[in-house]
């Protein structure tokens, strides 16, 4: 079943047409990624499926609710979760405030609920401090639960931007690049968590640039060339096709594997 | 200025604790959301005349402190509804320019305000007003209380997730929508209380000065405010009232010393000047104040801090 | 009461060359610097007390005051810059603290200027005695403030297209990564903008005081409309500014003719720029020019 549908969205910045069309589908369930060239507009795609951006044209269907131009708050309460490329924690708040940030439908935010239902919001709060701080152990960052964010490194980031999605517990997960100027051992371990995601039952959307990673996860994949889709189905029948290499001009060396 | 030691002192700590109050209700919107409110005076002012009017029909003053509060509060969310969306400078520059359009709206109110005439403020603790020194400890008790109750109000609301999204709302408020937070909700909800925290200061102004007039309503009282703030530490309760503290006190001493100490420079000037230079040196090298920011203390927070051998 | 058109018009271009003379600098260091500069309001004020030096009897010579606010003017404004506004960007102060900074800098030398000389009124020695032309009360200053202001204009457009600095002062303002890639020593241009937008101010003050009366709050008296001609024209565009000089004039003191007929204050003149302010902010952000 067809969790989100992107019909023909088009998206023109200044003079420049960014978006031309894009037509996809993701299923429930699967681990979908959209490939392109730099500057195909991959990323401008998913600002505008979470509401960053407004489109000029075309729909943006979750389940069977239109979510076009919905702003970010309600794309994320009508079940999805964002994880931005480079990171966008708050960086003077502690680590375990960035990730009990992320959890949906806290009592204790209302602003009546946080002044006189003080016993509900605390239990809640132990609560979501428990599974916090059990998606920092599976981060492999215990330690920095107190700290500030902005005392994290790079990679650390990076996992946290993700841990927050789990947090989130959303139907729907995009990541923009979530391997992106980390090492190896770490993109593995992203992926392994992303994994671990599709268990729990989050279908996964995502932008990737490492194929060789993605090959091995997704289970389909969506080549985005100035705008449009140029390709789309399962990993392999995507990478051997003539397209596929002549869009990735120059580069096709690099990923045959 | 009265000869009377005591009284002068009773003076001091009723405006050392309405400028706390105000300087409370500015953390509240500045130094924990982010809100560059430049027109904090206004707000005041609307708290100080409408308390002056409602007191003046005969109701009873802790009724009049709270209309007084309301009609700012109620201001503050009008306000907010346009500016919100602004980006820092054009709120400050909008909340800035709504601060003088209300005075000069009141300045030229003959009738209904008093305009440059300002009005008379009946007092509410007639049994006092025969002696000076009661109705400056009444006062000061009233205005205490008063902030006291503001004090702990911004406290409980401040470690709580709603102050979580608050604090997250000022490093990014587009993240924060990601997350699937309203910031623009939070913002009109904090502006509204702060609004209404600098009305209750103004009625206690009107109070006490039983006398309000425009001129005692000009930008400089937001300056003040500010200075306070900063001075103290944004985003740290006890470093509002530090702030207001040390700036009164300032304030005060270069009056004191106009009349006691003769200086080439009229202390006056020597005030402002020294409040300007020390503002920027305080941007330039200590911008968190001299206590800086309070840490988040929510029960999560609490948890970890105590439970961390266990892990 | 009838209403003198001719007269309404030349008060209206008065008051448009004082804030397109005043507003010139806000604009470029408000569009280089990224922030509102709030002692704008006393490079105006400082501009009209050196011109004093010169005014401080019957037989002073006007253009030399004119110099001397230029000068002094400049001076205030490149020390601002040095000694405050440049080290806050350098430790990338947030916008509200540069802001605060400028009010508290505004504050220090409003005082300063009423230490050195006195917080109450001076008057410019120099008398401008008012002429009948063509059925309109004119003096000669303010036919020296509308020439001066559109030489100005003139001169100003000729800098901005056709001088190195003044093509290196748009580029910055439009496009500041762009500007440093092709060499352009960004700091040493903002600094001359600085310098220049206040040296202009300082002439608006001189001619402000000669007009009405020397105070320390000369500055800040007309700096919200000088912001609301800045904001309606486009931060950073000086066509703009001249535009939104003209229509703010215009509406300013067309607006004070109809407030006295409908039985308003006069007060509700300054409520004008104010409203156009804040409208403009709210409604069209990026003003007349959409820069």
């Amino acid at each position: 079943m067809a969790l989100l549908t992107v019909e023909g969205i088009t998206k023109r910045f200044g003079g420049l047409q960014v978006l031309n069309g894009v037509d996809l589908t993701v299923a429930e369930g699967s681990l979908t990624g959209l490939v392109g060239p730099n500057g195909s507009g991959k990323t401008t795609l998913f600002n505008v499926i979470f509401g960053l951006y407004r489109p000029d044209g075309g729909f943006v269907r979750f389940r069977d609710r239109d979510i076009t131009g919905f702003p970010p708050y309600k794309v994320y309460q009508a079940g999805l979760a964002f994880a931005f490329q480079l990171p966008r924690l708050f960086y003077r708040l502690t680590v375990l405030d960035n990730v009990i940030l992320a959890a949906r439908r806290q009592r204790g935010e209302s602003f009546w609920a946080a002044l006189f239902a003080r016993r509900a919001w605390r239990r809640e709060e132990r609560d979501l401090a428990e599974k916090a701080y059990g998606i920092l152990e599976l981060l492999e960052m215990p330690h920095m639960a107190l700290k500030p964010a902005g005392e994290l490194s790079g990679g650390q980031r990076k996992l946290l931007e993700i841990g927050r999605a789990l947090m989130a517990e959303p139907e729907l997960l995009l990541l923009d690049e979530p391997a992106a100027g980390v090492s190896p051992a770490l993109a593995l371990k992203v992926y392994e968590l992303l994994a671990r995601l599709r268990e729990k039952g989050i279908t996964i959307f995502i932008i990737e640039h490492r194929l060789d990673l993605l090959l091995n996860f997704a289970d389909r994949i969506y080549l985005m060339d100035k705008g449009a889709i140029a390709l789309s189905g399962p990993p392999a029948a995507v990478t051997e096709d003539p397209v596929f290499y002549s869009v990735y001009v120059g580069e096709h060396r690099k990923w045959v594997s | 200025m009265a000869a009377d030691p005591l009284i002068y002192v009773l003076d001091m700590l009723v405006f050392i604790g309405i400028f706390s109050l105000l300087a409370i209700s500015l953390n509240l919107e500045y130094g924990f959301t982010g809100l560059g409110n430049f027109g904090k005076v206004a707000f005041f002012m609307a708290g100080a005349y409408t308390y002056a009017l409602m007191i003046e029909t005969g109701a009873p003053i802790l009724v009049s402190l709270l209309g007084g509060a309301t009609v700012a509060g109620l201001l503050g969310g009008l306000v907010s509804l346009p500016a919100l969306r602004l980006r820092e400078d054009y709120l400050a520059i909008v909340t800035l320019s709504f601060g003088e359009i209300l005075r000069l709206f009141v300045k030229a109110q003959e009738g209904f305000t008093g305009g440059v005439h300002g009005i008379q403020v009946p007092a509410a603790f007639t049994a006092f007003v025969a002696s000076p020194r009661l109705f400056g400890l009444a006062n000061v008790v009233l205005v205490y209380l008063v902030a006291g109750v503001a004090f702990l109000f911004v406290q409980a609301l401040i470690n709580t997730p709603y102050g979580r999204v608050l604090r997250a709302i000022r490093e990014d408020d587009v993240a924060v929508q990601v997350l699937g937070k309203n910031p623009v909700l939070y913002k009109v909800q904090v502006l509204v209380a702060g609004s209404f925290l600098a009305g209750l200061a103004g009625g206690a102004f009107a109070q006490y000065m039983r006398f309000i007039d425009p001129y005692m309503f000009l930008p400089l009282v937001t300056f003040y405010v500010w200075i306070a703030l900063i001075l103290g530490g944004p985003a740290n309760n006890w470093g509002a009232v530090l702030g207001a503290l040390v700036v009164e006190i300032f304030n005060r001493g270069t009056r004191i010393a106009k009349d006691y100490l003769v200086l080439p420079v009229d202390p006056n000037n020597l005030q402002f000047i020294m409040f300007g230079v020390l503002i920027i040196l305080l941007l330039l090298y200590r911008p968190q104040g001299i206590l800086g920011e309070s840490r988040l203390r929510t029960p999560a927070f609490r948890r970890w801090e105590h439970g961390a051998a266990d892990r | 009461m009838e209403i003198d058109l001719g007269q309404i018009i030349l008060n209206s271009l008065i008051t448009s060359s004082l804030y397109l003379l005043a507003g010139t600098g806000l604009t470029l260091t408000y569009a280089l610097s990224h922030f509102p500069n709030f002692a704008h309001a006393e490079f105006i004020t400082f501009g009209a007390y050196a011109g004093y030096l010169f005014m401080d009897r019957p037989d002073g010579s006007f253009p030399a005051a004119l110099g001397s606010g230029f000068v002094g003017a400049g001076i205030l404004s490149a020390l601002s810059y040095l000694l405050v506004f440049r080290p806050l960007t350098q430790r990338r102060a947030s916008l509200v603290h540069v802001m605060i900074a400028s009010i508290g800098l505004g504050y220090a030398v409003r005082h300063a200027i009423g230490e050195t000389w006195t917080w109450g009124a001076l008057s410019y020695q120099v008398i401008w005695s008012p002429y009948e032309i063509a059925g309109l009360r004119v003096t000669a200053l303010w036919l020296y403030l509308i020439l001066t202001a559109g030489t100005i204009a003139l001169i100003l457009h000729f800098f901005l297209t056709r001088t190195r600095l003044g093509k290196a002062i748009r580029a910055i303002a439009t496009n500041p990564e762009l500007a440093r890639v092709t060499g352009i020593n960004q700091h040493q241009v903002t600094l001359l903008a600085w310098i220049l937008g206040a040296s202009l101010a300082g002439l608006a003050g001189v001619f402000r005081a000669a007009d009405t009366r020397l105070f320390p709050m000369l500055g800040w008296d007309i700096l919200l409309p000088v912001f609301a001609v800045t904001v309606l024209g486009g931060i950073g565009s000086f066509y703009g500014l001249i535009a939104a000089s003209l229509i703010l004039g215009f509406a300013e003191n067309f607006g004070v003719v109809f407030l006295t007929r409908a039985g308003l204050s006069t007060e509700y003149r300054m409520m004008i720029a104010f409203l156009v302010l804040i409208v403009v902010l709210i409604v069209r952000p990026k003003g007349l020019a959409r820069w």
